[in-house]
């Protein structure tokens, strides 16, 4: 019995992961217990999660994966200062406080943060690009493969090219900072008004109301493509030391202006700033991956880093690469690489024979439908409820899908939760808010009553992956929500072309107008009744009644918030929102009959 | 109706400790004749602060969470300041000296590809 903890930690994203005898066990976010988005804190409630789903303690910890170099990454940061000198006095200064604390002796702080640890727990350190590349490839279904990981940067690479097989991880050759396309998305998500490392998905929902109007520019004046798929960024349009925009005042002048301010007004700039970078983006990727088939001759692809949760290039990626298959870590970020770690070093462990051990792919894969985290029964949720005096009842299984069913098919918006939570940024049908993807009203309802966001953010359909082809060209099956595709021609009705911008948010765009994008695309999750047997089953009731498998699938949050753990979290959220009914477990909550009109959030909420 | 706070020994003494700073100042000033008093009653009168902190811990906590704000304050621009002169007395003329032997970190200026040799993955146990 080998049990390795893994972490990442200390830049955005911490989280936990647990492998059992090279089994994942748990993996869990740390933002989804602190109640504070993208929680960078050491993940203590994380790894308490984790540890309790095994029923174990921190004493039984046989290995601590940490899942970056933390003294290369600072060598890298002084080197970055050195290379800017007579700059970044002010930033130096203010950045390496940070690091003379936990950053750098990790020792100390893995010690701190794990009380009761044993002394002889050997404390194991991969590079960032090594443990999202383990992420990507030792639980994906393939015995060989390419491996591209793409972020904003780790020590030095930004983008790394490995071959996988059986366990062993061949890294071929990497791209480095800052040449990164992860930094140049991101300069553009601030440089837009979003927030970094959470506001990407945003500026990638904005791109279909645009046009590629900078595309020339970018590509002639910030970023340099090679035919081989390398590229340069033209560092005389970036601050490398600045805090909150990563641009400078060239940038500004190349694209029309000053920086939008966060909650500024959004115009039609903007939106071609958005379609711009993704179109160059998804040329890099293009790039990438074609040298990625290039360099190692495989068939399938594995993907993982924060540029891999682009699911507009990923499908893209799967239509036009080189590649048969794809498979994509669905903790893509950095809260991915606490997985990589620990998979990284059990495989090497020589416990197992180490990384030339042979590694039997599971099938679909090893991610169990990346339903990672802590459950509660139906005793603890209703131990929960009634700490507010909420009134609810309990349902057998065909009662409960059966008025959920109907529910939805009344307009009605439905918070889902049920069994494990979610590990990565998608809810996938576990801690959900679901609607009815037919209704034209749905989309406006579902953002500006129910989540509070921007009216223009798209939402996601969740589909019977037997019936997925009839509405969506989907080339392959998507359970992790990360592959975007056209909704199919059948399903599509004529729309105005001459209408721009978020004028083209009112047109009908489909048979399932709430869940069309206004490009025709969705980011689609196909669902297997071995996948989500609960949610398959839903699907299957709303489809009895319907005739149609869609439902929107979006998170289970508001603006500003991580998405819901805890029965608490989810009653909370419903109560604070325009959620009409909770379901959680078999209890059935109705918005009408509940004894409270707000309650005191437990989140800070934070600007995006 | 809400507990009282209880304190530990150590929650206790840091406290008391906040108490010090003032009498420090005033034994100091007297020691220097800007107040013409015997500096030998702040030095009694630090002990006696001590033990007042210790013994009414919840009278002295705000006074204790004002001096500790301070010192953070204090702390975080002498660490600032400090780091700023490392800055200048190390790094800068390092970066120029480098820029001048035509050592460049970030570009690595045009060429054909830029791509570099993967570093092969060194072993787990070491944070390098």
């Amino acid at each position: 019995m080998r049990r390795i903890l893994g972490i990442s930690a200390f830049y955005h994203d911490s989280a936990a992961a647990l492998v059992v005898d090279g089994r994942v066990v748990a993996a869990a976010q740390e933002e989804r217990f602190s109640r504070r988005k993208n929680d960078a804190r050491f993940p203590r409630r994380a790894i308490a999660a984790c540890l309790a789903q095994a029923g174990i303690g921190v004493g039984d910890i046989d290995a601590v994966a940490f899942h970056e170099k933390p003294i290369l990454k600072f060598s890298r940061t002084l080197e970055t200062f050195l290379a800017l000198a007579p700059h970044g006095m002010k930033a130096f200064a203010r950045t390496l406080p940070s690091w003379l604390g936990e950053k750098l002796d990790l020792h100390k702080a893995l010690a701190a943060g794990l009380p009761g640890l044993r002394p002889d727990v050997a404390h194991l350190f991969t590079s960032h690009h090594e443990a999202h590349a383990a992420s990507a490839f030792l639980p994906s279904p393939f015995e060989r493969a390419a491996i591209l990981t793409v972020d904003g940067v780790g020590e030095w690479a930004t983008t790394v090219i490995a071959r996988g097989d059986g366990a062993r991880i061949e890294p071929l050759e990497e791209l480095r900072f800052p040449h990164s396309l992860g930094l140049l998305y991101s300069a553009f998500t601030a440089y837009c008004g979003f927030r970094v490392n959470s506001g990407e998905y945003k500026l990638m929902g904005l791109a279909p109301y645009g046009e590629p109007v900078f595309a020339d520019r970018i590509r002639d004046q910030v970023v340099e493509l090679r035919p081989d798929g390398s590229f340069r960024l033209d560092l005389s349009c970036f601050d490398l030391l600045a805090d909150d925009y990563l641009t400078n005042d060239r940038f500004h002048r190349l694209f029309g202006g000053p920086p939008r301010p966060p909650e500024g007004s959004l115009d039609q700039r903007h939106m071609d700033l958005a379609r711009s970078i993704q179109v160059v983006t998804e040329e890099a990727l293009l790039g990438l991956v074609r040298r990625a088939h290039e360099r190692t001759g495989e068939r399938n692809l594995c993907l993982a880093g924060g540029v891999a949760l682009n699911c507009v290039a990923n499908g893209r990626i799967l239509r036009e690469g080189p590649f048969d298959r794809i498979w994509i870590q669905p903790a893509a970020g950095d809260a991915g690489g606490a997985l990589g770690a620990a998979l990284a070093a059990w495989h090497a462990s020589t416990e197992r024979g180490g990384a030339g051990a042979p590694r039997s792919a599971t099938q679909p894969d090893a991610m169990s439908s990346a339903l990672l985290g802590p459950a509660w029964t139906d005793d603890d949720a209703a131990a929960a409820l009634q700490v507010h005096k909420a009134r609810f009842s309990r349902l057998d299984d065909a009662d409960l899908l059966g008025r959920t069913a109907t529910a939805l098919d009344s307009g009605k918006v439905v918070g889902w939760v049920q069994g494990r939570m979610e590990f990565g940024p998608r809810a996938l049908g576990n801690r959900s808010i679901l609607g009815d993807p037919r209704s034209p009203a749905m989309q406006s309802v579902m953002n500006l009553k129910v989540k509070f966001r921007e009216s223009f953010r798209p939402f996601a359909p969740v589909v019977l992956a037997e019936r997925a082809h009839e509405f969506f060209d989907l080339a392959a099956p998507s359970p992790y929500m990360l592959l975007v595709a056209q909704v199919a021609e059948s399903q599509r009705l004529p729309v105005d072309p001459t209408a721009t911008g978020l004028a083209r948010l009112k047109q009908l765009r489909s048979t399932l107008p709430a869940v069309t994008h206004v490009d025709g695309s969705a980011r689609v999750q196909t669902v297997t009744a071995e996948a989500n047997p609960r949610l398959h089953a839903l699907l299957r009731a709303f489809e009895s009644r319907t005739g149609c498998p869609v439902l929107i699938n979006t998170s289970f949050n508001v603006r500003g918030e991580p998405v819901v753990a805890s029965p608490d979290d989810a009653y909370r959220c419903f109560i604070n929102s325009g959620i009409d009914i909770l379901v959680v477990g078999n209890l059935w909550l109705e918005r009408s009959e509940q004894p409270h009109a707000s309650l005191p959030g437990t989140f800070e909420a934070l600007p995006d | 109706m809400p507990k009282p706070p209880t304190y530990s020994t150590g929650e206790r003494l840091r406290i008391g400790a906040s108490l010090l700073p003032p009498f420090a100042l005033l034994w100091l000033a007297c020691r220097k004749d800007w107040i013409s008093l015997d500096p030998r009653g702040a030095l009694i009168a630090m002990p006696i602060a001590l033990a007042f902190g210790f013994l009414l811990p919840a009278h002295f906590a705000p006074w204790h969470r004002v001096v500790e704000k301070a010192q953070s304050w204090i702390g975080r621009r002498l660490v600032f300041a400090l780091l700023s002169l490392v800055w200048i007395v190390v790094l800068l003329p390092t970066g120029l000296v480098l820029r001048a032997l035509g050592k460049r970190f970030l570009d690595p200026g045009r060429r054909e590809s830029y791509w570099e040799s993967a570093r092969p993955p060194g072993s787990l146990r070491d944070g390098f």
